[in-house]
C-alpha cells in the first residue's frame, strides 16, 4: 500500500484519496485537526476536495482546550 | 499618556529598547486587556502584562482556588485555596504592579454578558479550559473586531496563534469549524498537564500582546505554533482564512452569539430526575458493606490513578483494556463502575451494553465523590 509521510512518520494508506477521507481512515475528527499539505494550509472546507498522493507530506494537530 | 519618574524607572529595560522606547511604553500603558480565565495560562499572562506595564487588565472567572489548580496557577498560593481566583488574581498582580488597573468579573462569561465584558478592552486573552467559552470567546471576538490571543494546553502539549480577522487573519472557527463531541477530547482534569506548560504557552500569548500594543514586530496572525515539552520542540503550521467559516467567512450565517453549550452538546442534567444508569456513592458503599447484595463494584481507571488512590476491596479493569478483556466479565451479574469523576465510567456502562451486559451501574461523580462524602482518607487528586 502507499504511503504519505504524516508528522514525519510514514502512514499507508488507499491513494490517491481525498484529505477527508484519509483524515477519517486515521481516525481523525476532520474538524478537529489542522492540516498543513506539502507545506501548505489547508482550510477545513477544502478537505472533501483536496487530493492527496503518494509521498505527500501532511502536518496534522489535533484541537485541545486545556487552559 | 505620560509616565512618572517611578514609572520611568520601573520600565526602564523596555525604555532603552530601541523597539519599546518612551513611545512604546506609553502605548502598552494605554492598553487594556481583558483576560478570560485565571487558571494555568491566564497566571503568567496576567502576571508578565502587569510587570510589563498593561494598563488596564480584565479578569473574567467564577471559580474558586482549588489545591489541585497550585501545581500550575502561579497567580495563586497555598493560602487563597477557596477564595474566587479573579480576587486572588487582583491581589497578585496589584502586588506586582500597582500601576495596574484591574477590574475584576467574578462571573461566568455568557452568550448574555460576552459582548458588554469584552467591548471596552483592546484585546482579548484566551485562556479559558473549556470548548463552549473557547467558541464564545472567538466569536464575540470576531463580531467586535477584537484581537483574540488564543492558547491552548494538554499534557505535554501546547499550541498559540493569534486570531483577528478583521486585521486579515482566520479565526478559532477557520481552524476548528466545529467543536468535538462531548468527551472525545480529554480536559487536564481528566488527562493532566505538566506545570510549566501553561507558563510555556501563557508567556507566548503575552508576547503576543505586548507586540500587538506597541505594533512592532511579526504576530502569530495566520500561524499555529506548537510546543511539546518532552522532546521540546517547536514547530509551526501555516493557517489560512476560510472563505467558508460560519463567522468571518464570505457569507457568515452566525451573526450573533448563540447557545455555546449546546452547540458543544453539552445537554445540561434535569438536577432532580437524575440519569437511570447512575447509583450515588452511598449506592456503592451499600453494595461494598453488604456482599449478600451479589453486586460487585469495578474501577475503570487507568493503573497509574489506582496507584494514586482507590477504594478497598475494588478491583481495576481500565476503560483502555475493556475492548479485549469484557469477555473476563459475566453479562448477567450486577456491576457498579467508577472512575476518577463519573464520566468515563458512563462509557464503560454504554460500552458493555453493547456487549448485552443488563445490569451496569455507573457511580455518579466517582471515586472523588466517594472521597467527599463517604471516606476523607480516600485522596483527592
Amino acid at each position: 500500500m502507499d504511503s504519505v509521510i504524516a508528522n514525519g512518520q510514514p502512514v499507508a494508506a488507499e491513494l490517491p484519496c481525498s484529505l477527508e477521507k484519509f483524515l477519517v481512515a486515521q481516525k481523525l475528527l476532520p474538524r478537529s485537526v489542522v492540516v498543513e499539505h506539502n507545506g501548505e494550509a489547508v482550510a477545513p472546507s477544502e478537505f472533501p476536495q483536496r487530493q492527496i498522493r503518494a509521498g505527500d507530506r501532511l502536518e496534522i494537530v489535533k484541537i485541545v482546550a486545556g487552559g | 499618556m505620560e509616565l512618572n519618574n517611578e514609572e520611568i524607572r520601573r520600565y526602564s529595560r523596555h525604555l532603552i529598547l530601541p523597539e519599546v522606547g518612551l513611545a512604546g511604553q506609553k502605548k502598552i500603558k494605554a492598553t487594556s486587556v481583558l483576560c478570560i480565565g485565571a487558571g494555568g495560562l491566564g497566571s503568567p499572562i496576567q502576571m508578565y502584562l502587569a510587570a510589563a506595564g498593561i494598563g488596564k487588565i480584565g479578569i473574567v472567572d467564577f471559580d474558586t482556588v482549588d489545591y489541585s489548580n497550585l501545581q500550575r496557577q502561579i497567580l495563586h498560593t497555598d493560602a487563597d485555596v477557596g477564595r474566587p481566583k479573579a480576587e486572588s488574581a487582583k491581589e497578585t498582580i496589584r502586588g506586582i504592579n500597582p500601576n495596574c488597573e484591574v477590574v475584576i468579573h467574578n462571573t461566568r462569561i455568557t452568550s448574555e454578558n460576552a459582548l458588554d465584558l469584552i467591548r471596552p478592552y483592546d484585546i482579548v486573552v484566551d485562556g479559558t479550559d473549556n470548548f463552549p467559552t473557547r467558541y464564545l470567546t472567538n466569536d464575540a471576538c470576531v463580531l467586535l473586531k477584537k484581537p483574540n490571543v488564543y492558547g491552548s494546553i494538554f499534557r505535554f502539549d501546547g499550541q498559540a496563534s493569534v486570531f483577528a480577522p478583521h486585521l486579515g487573519g482566520p479565526c478559532y472557527r477557520c481552524l476548528y469549524p466545529e467543536p468535538p463531541p462531548p468527551g472525545m477530547v480529554p480536559s487536564c482534569a481528566e488527562g493532566g498537564v505538566l506545570g510549566v506548560l501553561p507558563g510555556i504557552i501563557g508567556c507566548i500569548q503575552a508576547t503576543e500582546i505586548l507586540k500587538l500594543a506597541i505594533g512592532k514586530g511579526t504576530s502569530l496572525i495566520g500561524r499555529l505554533l506548537l510546543f511539546n515539552a518532552l522532546d521540546l520542540k517547536f514547530r509551526e503550521l501555516k493557517l489560512r482564512k476560510d472563505p467558508a467559516c460560519p463567522i468571518c467567512g464570505e457569507q457568515p450565517t452566525i451573526k450573533e452569539l448563540i447557545d455555546y453549550e449546546t452547540f458543544c452538546g453539552i445537554v445540561p442534567e434535569p438536577e432532580n430526575l437524575g440519569n437511570p444508569d447512575e447509583v450515588t456513592v452511598q449506592d456503592m458503599k451499600k453494595a461494598l458493606d453488604n456482599p449478600s447484595l451479589n453486586i460487585k463494584v469495578i474501577d475503570v481507571r487507568e493503573p497509574d490513578e489506582y496507584e494514586i488512590a482507590k477504594v478497598a476491596g475494588v478491583p481495576l479493569l481500565p476503560l483502555s483494556q475493556l475492548n479485549e478483556r469484557f469477555t473476563e466479565l459475566d453479562p448477567n451479574q450486577q456491576y457498579y463502575l467508577h472512575c476518577k469523576a463519573g464520566v468515563r465510567s458512563l462509557k464503560a456502562l454504554n460500552f458493555l451494553k453493547q456487549q448485552g451486559f443488563k445490569y451496569v451501574k455507573s457511580v455518579k461523580g466517582g471515586i472523588t465523590a466517594w472521597s467527599d462524602e463517604i471516606d476523607r482518607n480516600v485522596p483527592r487528586y
